[in-house]
């Protein structure tokens, strides 16, 4: 949602800021968008057509990547903070480091893919392989954006174009990024764990 | 800041004074969400015809048995067509023009919370609509029905259901993002003192639909992503032969189709609510139970989904619990209708031609409802399942209801947009041959499809006692459109000669009526303070002894002009551009792999569209000097300080008033 | 500190998906428990929503609710539990 933008100012008649309130009307959507996905990979979790299942699943693998996007959140954090302290150095630095962790779980997330596809779980040979991989599919795009975003709040805070009365500030992206975390809190235990 | 476009410096000319700036490029960068209203309407009417002339077709095509007017190709490309064209880029954007002219008018605000964004609403529906109705030049229009229904749409081997899913995935990203500006809107930009209780019924029909539109659209969207990947990457979602299930797509659709449906028709019961107390002299009885009553139809309609699966074999228990959830339905959606009728009940009824259109839409309505609380029945559903008695049904509630409940409005708001009133026989003319012609086109579809008349069938035979009533039907059809014509006559001629509309057109009972007509460019002189619920009408009428209304007051013609400065969001070119890289893309997509050039520049362009429009400063230069007093030691981060500094002063809106600035532009503090 | 208490949180989940013989019920209810609790940390104090107006706290109570009752429904009816 880097179309998120505010032209008018921060506070609405109810105190405010009126881009969060935005921003959480986006997630209470999401929550329906990844909701479906989930419910479709759960009615398909036995659908496995001949090939390969749940039995691919590599945990401790998973866990580790899983544990680098908990850790992203924490980052996100220390990111906020530096920005709320108006320490535009540290703030780069921590949002850097997110960005950093969210591309070694979207790494993580190519190399399992590839693992899978080597050994026959493929997203054209059963319901179970389409589910999974478009549901971890658009999770994983929706890291890669805030990936994006994160790297642009960088940018543009070394611009000095970052300003917290209008447009994407790194509250938002940070609202954005921690939720995109709480769905794989979701996915892990859901699509991982409860299928093992 | 950023790119300033060079606009913007035409912006300050015509700000202060009070006029809009005129030329093409004006209308393509605009967010000012009068003329995004406009457009909308403009467009959504233009598919209407569109819609209309598809209708006809099918008409034309069932007048009489064994017709070879179409092929049965031809048949399915345009009731999908018209279906989909309807729903989705007919009814949908004509709410969203209401909401957009008149939310901000209402609450008595400047502009809606996000200009631009609301602005990119608009260029991704139209470029959603015109890519979907271009498939007609590529191939063919989809032909898999409007709900697409899984397998026929994964499966059929031409891309025109590629057309179809895309194009509704792009209008669904138009709806959502709407759907946002508006929530956010009606939370956080009321006038002082407008509680959400002493808001309009309109305003709160938007912000039922809003949240409608913003927790069913995600899951369409998850059902149109999936029969877009199975027909183009292979996936299995609703392959039956691999353990797939198409019951899955059904559930997704309706869990969506439901709730669409009230989205479809509660901004005209908002209308309506506007509408009758005015025309009848009486406040609307009952608001609380109408508000309620919308918030309860909303909160239903997320559990009746499978209502429109009964033949699915869902199971006793589900089809019982359903069909009760169903019938629940009723009950807000009467008290609805008893309210709007207590609400003439005794008043000074004058039967100008919004009221008749109100008044219609009640008849119209009730008849749609009932028909509606018959499918509840499960045995009865099952009969009526796929024959004519739901499209009459349909129909009575979407066209009966919907659709002239939107004329109301236009009839009702047009002295407020254009300035001048549309000439009242022109539009009875308008309203009586459309009820006539209304009647006779779906009325008699109820007995055709208790004969057992088939929907989306091309052909039936002789014979079989279907002839008279299709011709009827088919009559009464063409009396639909040639009622178009006194509208089409009164909306482009007197427009601009028809009689002037005063500012308070009908003496109505809201805040839009407090300004001229048209409305300032900036809407409010000052931003008006709210008492009451209808506080215009309060602040004009008194009660003498008896209770009866007394005028006791009377305001001079407001001037669309001020002195003052008033500041407001630059034009911006940043959405168009965003909704162009999205069509681009989608083109792209649906002619891959020739199309991957495409897709990408389209990509390039949205990404760009994406980056100058964070960057953008959204405001008038003038107002950057305070983002630079106390910059951090890096000179990079101006954050909380100026966050600060515009808080404090936007958060006192009558101080920020003094100056002549606008209580809700930050960028000036 | 949070972060520390998510990892601990994690670290039981994994440990408790790899006990041996657990009571299958049992491993769900944990699994899911626990989840929640992750969850609920994120939401509350990561993204302040603990703190937030009610405006917020219902946007996305509502998205939560109904996603969460809608796709047991949905489930529900595919898994012949209405079926009877």
């Amino acid at each position: 949602m880097s179309t998120e933008t505010a032209v008018h100012g921060p506070v609405g008649t109810d105190g405010a800021d009126i881009r969060k309130t935005a921003m959480w009307a986006f997630l209470g959507s999401e929550c329906l968008f990844f909701g479906s996905f989930i419910a479709t990979f759960l009615l398909y979790s036995d659908e496995t057509n001949g090939g390969p299942g749940t039995e691919l699943f590599d945990i401790p693998f998973t866990s580790v990547s899983s544990f680098v996007l908990l850790m992203s959140s924490l980052t996100m954090v220390l990111a906020h903070n530096a920005y709320e302290r108006e320490d535009g150095r540290q703030m780069r630095i921590w949002l850097m480091a997110t960005a950093l962790l969210g591309t070694v779980f979207l790494g993580g997330q190519v190399f399992e893919f590839t693992t899978f596809y080597a050994e026959g779980l493929r997203m054209d040979i059963s319901p179970f392989g389409s589910a999974f991989f478009v549901l971890t599919g658009f999770h994983g795009a929706h890291v890669a954006i805030g990936v994006i975003m994160l790297t642009s709040m960088v940018i543009m805070s070394r611009r000095g174009n970052l300003h917290a009365h209008r447009g994407m500030n790194v509250e938002l992206v940070g609202l954005y990024w921690h939720f995109v975390d709480i769905v794989w809190i979701v996915i892990f235990t859901v699509v991982y764990l409860l299928q093992v | 800041m950023a790119t300033l476009t060079p606009e913007a410096t035409e912006l300050e000319e015509p700000e202060e004074h009070g006029a809009e700036g005129g030329g093409l490029w004006s209308w393509i960068t605009t967010v000012d969400h009068k003329r995004i209203g406009l457009m909308y309407g403009g467009t959504a009417m233009l598919f209407f015809l569109i819609g209309g002339i598809e209708a006809l077709f099918i008409r034309l095509q069932l007048a009489v048995p064994d017709a070879t007017v179409l092929t049965e190709a031809q048949y399915n490309q345009l009731f999908t067509m018209h279906g989909t064209t309807m729903v989705f880029l007919v009814i949908m954007p004509l709410a969203a023009a209401f909401g957009n002219y008149l939310l901000p008018l209402m609450i008595g605000a400047r502009d809606v919370a996000f200009p631009r964004m609301n602005a990119m609403s608009f260029w991704v529906f139209l470029f959603g609509g015109i890519f979907l109705s271009s498939s007609f030049f590529l191939g063919g229009f989809p032909d898999g029905g409007w709900f697409g229904y899984a397998p026929l749409s994964t499966q059929s081997e031409m891309i025109r259901m590629d057309f179809w899913a895309l194009g509704l995935l792009i209008l669904g990203i138009a709806s959502l993002a709407g759907a946002i500006n508006f929530t956010t809107t009606i939370f956080t930009m009321r006038a002082p003192g407008m509680s959400m209780f002493k808001m309009p019924v309109f305003v709160w029909m938007q912000l039922v639909v809003a949240f409608l539109l913003l927790f069913s659209l995600p899951v369409i969207t998850v059902a149109l992503f999936e029969v877009l990947f199975d027909r183009n990457f292979g996936t299995l979602f609703f392959d039956p032969a691999a353990g797939g299930d198409p019951i899955l797509y059904q559930h997704l659709f309706w869990l969506f189709g439901h709730p669409e449906v009230y989205i479809l028709i509660l901004p005209s019961m908002g209308i309506v609510s506007e509408v009758l107390p005015v025309f009848s002299r009486k406040p609307l009885f009952g608001y609380q139970f109408v508000v309620f009553a919308g918030a309860a139809i909303a909160l239903l309609g997320f559990g009746v989904w499978s209502h429109h699966m009964f033949t699915s074999g869902l199971g006793p228990v589900a089809e019982s619990a359903f069909s009760l959830t169903t019938m629940f339905i009723a009950v807000p959606t009467g008290i609805k209708i008893f309210n709007w009728i207590g609400t003439t009940w005794g008043g000074k009824i004058s039967l100008k031609t919004p009221m008749l259109f109100s008044l219609g839409f009640i008849a119209m309505f009730t008849i749609g409802g009932l028909s509606g609380v018959t499918h509840a029945v499960v045995p009865a559903d099952t009969q009526q399942t796929d024959t004519y008695y739901v499209v009459a049904h349909f129909h009575y509630v979407l066209f009966g209801g919907a659709m002239f409940g939107i004329f109301a409005g236009i009839y009702y708001w047009w002295p407020k947009i254009s300035g001048r009133y549309l000439s009242e026989p022109l539009g009875k003319w308008h309203f009586w041959l459309m009820l006539i012609g209304f009647n006779l086109t779906f009325a008699p579809q109820h007995w055709l499809g208790l004969q057992g008349m088939a929907r989306r069938t091309a052909v039936y035979p002789p014979d079989i006692g279907l002839e008279t009533l299709n011709m009827v039907s088919t009559i009464g059809a063409f009396t639909i459109a040639v009622s178009m014509l006194p509208f089409l006559y009164a909306m482009l001629v007197n427009s601009r000669t028809g009689a002037p509309a005063p500012a308070d057109a009908w003496d109505g009972r809201t805040l839009e009526w407090s300004i001229s007509s048209p409305p300032p460019h900036h809407n409010f002189h000052d931003v008006p303070t709210v008492e009451a619920i209808d506080d215009f009408w309060h602040q004009k009428y008194g009660e003498d002894d008896e209770g009866r209304a007394v005028r006791v007051k009377t305001f001079p013609e407001p001037s669309r002009y001020t002195d003052k400065y008033i500041h407001l969001p630059s034009p911006s070119y940043y959405p168009i551009m965003l909704a162009g890289g999205l069509v681009l893309m989608a083109y792209g997509f649906i002619f891959a792999p020739l199309g991957i050039p495409l897709f990408v520049i389209g990509a390039l362009i949205l990404f760009g569209g994406a980056f100058g429009w964070a960057q953008e400063d959204p405001d008038h230069p003038m107002g950057d000097h305070d983002d630079h007093h106390a910059e951090p030691d890096d000179g990079s981060e101006p954050d909380e300080t100026a966050e600060e500094a515009a808080g404090d002063e936007v958060e006192d809106p009558t101080a920020a008033l003094a100056d002549g600035v606008v209580a809700d532009g930050g960028d000036d503090a | 500190m949070i972060a520390l208490f998510l990892g601990i949180v994690t670290a039981v989940e994994i440990a408790i998906a790899y006990i041996p013989d657990l009571n299958r019920t049992l491993l769900t209810v944990g699994l899911i428990g626990l989840g929640i609790l992750k969850f609920s940390v994120v939401v509350g104090w990561f993204m302040h929503l603990r703190f937030e107006n009610k405006t917020m706290n219902r946007l996305f109570a509502i998205g939560l609710v109904l996603a969460l009752s809608l796709f047991f429904v949905v489930l529900a009816t595919f898994s012949g539990i209405l079926a009877s």
